[in-house]
């Protein structure tokens, strides 16, 4: 009961990340690298590729810049999550 | 792994100097500033000083650390209050005090962010006068006698009421109430307890005051709906 209750606190995101994905694809980017450019730290990085945290808009935007694609494509919500 | 940022040196600065006065002095409130080293980067991030050296996941884990904190320091000063004043030591006083200054700053500094000030400012009004108006029925009773003692207060009930129609008028007036107020309490003696008083009663009603004045970030429409 205290761990569902714990990791419910944790886990604040519903939101599907591909955002290991487009890492890849672009030159292997590691995570800390990401993290430099778009000027937060790696545990952040790691907390939203995990679905650990509801990023910011601004950071959304400056995560599709960096990875050459749009927002829609590095995340996306879950079907339930639209109602 | 710790970011060496300014405001990294600038908690390491403070930690060390706590040490050093503590070392010098043997005083263990100087130890306190070692709490001002780990509140340092939250705070300033939470004040929009310096917010690009914080990250935004740290500052939605302080914010969330932050209000359990703020509830596990209300609790506690309540069980504090009611073991002190169960002792008949008046110091519960503080405790009293010290959950009234936070429920306050929480809901000014709220207040503040939502940014519907005159709304608020009306809010702040009529609820600190009905507040009274509690504390007095409490004390005396339902009776003509508590009917007769919260007159003024029903006053400052009707005020918040009219600051509806007239906000910056209403404002100004508060503004002059506050100011015979603290005059008041504070002439009663400049000690901890005045001091206290003093700013929980004037903090709310400067803060409804300007909110008045100012007027509103946000703008309602015609059917007087208000707009975010």
């Amino acid at each position: 009961m205290l761990c569902k209750i714990l990791s419910n606190y944790l886990k604040e995101s519903t939101i599907k990340t591909y955002l290991r994905k487009y890492r890849f694809e672009n030159g292997e980017l590691s995570q800390q690298q990401l993290a430099d450019t778009v000027k937060v730290s790696r545990q952040t990085i790691v907390a939203i590729e995990r679905g650990d945290y509801n990023l910011s808009v601004k950071l959304a935007l400056q995560l599709a810049r960096k990875l050459n694609t749009t927002v829609e494509n590095l995340f996306q919500l879950e079907e339930k999550d639209y109602a | 792994m710790l970011k060496k940022d300014p405001i990294f040196w600038m908690a390491t600065s403070i930690f060390i100097l706590g040490v050093i006065i503590f070392g010098v002095t043997q005083n263990q409130l100087w130890l306190f500033l070692l709490a001002g080293s780990y509140l340092l980067r939250p705070t300033l991030a939470s004040l929009n000083i310096a917010k690009s050296l914080v990250d935004e996941r740290q500052m939605s884990i302080q914010y969330r650390s932050g209000n359990i904190a703020f509830a596990v320091m209300i609790i506690a000063c309540i069980i504090m209050s009611v073991y002190q004043s169960n002792k008949g030591d008046h110091s519960w006083e503080f405790f009293n005090a010290i959950v009234i200054v936070g429920l306050a700053a929480k809901a000014l500094s709220n207040v503040f962010l939502i940014g519907n000030y005159r709304e608020s400012g009306t809010k702040i009004i009529m609820g600190v006068g009905l507040m009274l108006v509690l504390f007095v029925s409490l004390e005396n009773g339902f009776s003509v006698g508590m009917l007769i003692e919260s007159a003024p207060f029903w006053g400052i009930v009707g005020i918040g009421w009219l600051s509806k129609k007239f906000p910056r008028a209403i404002g100004g007036v508060v503004l002059g109430i506050t100011v015979i107020l603290l005059i008041l309490i504070l002439s009663k003696g400049f000690i901890i307890g005045q001091i206290i008083t003093a700013v929980v009663v004037t903090v709310p009603l400067v803060t409804a005051g300007v909110s008045l004045i100012v007027g509103d970030r946000i703008e309602s429409d015609p059917d007087g709906e208000t707009v975010v």
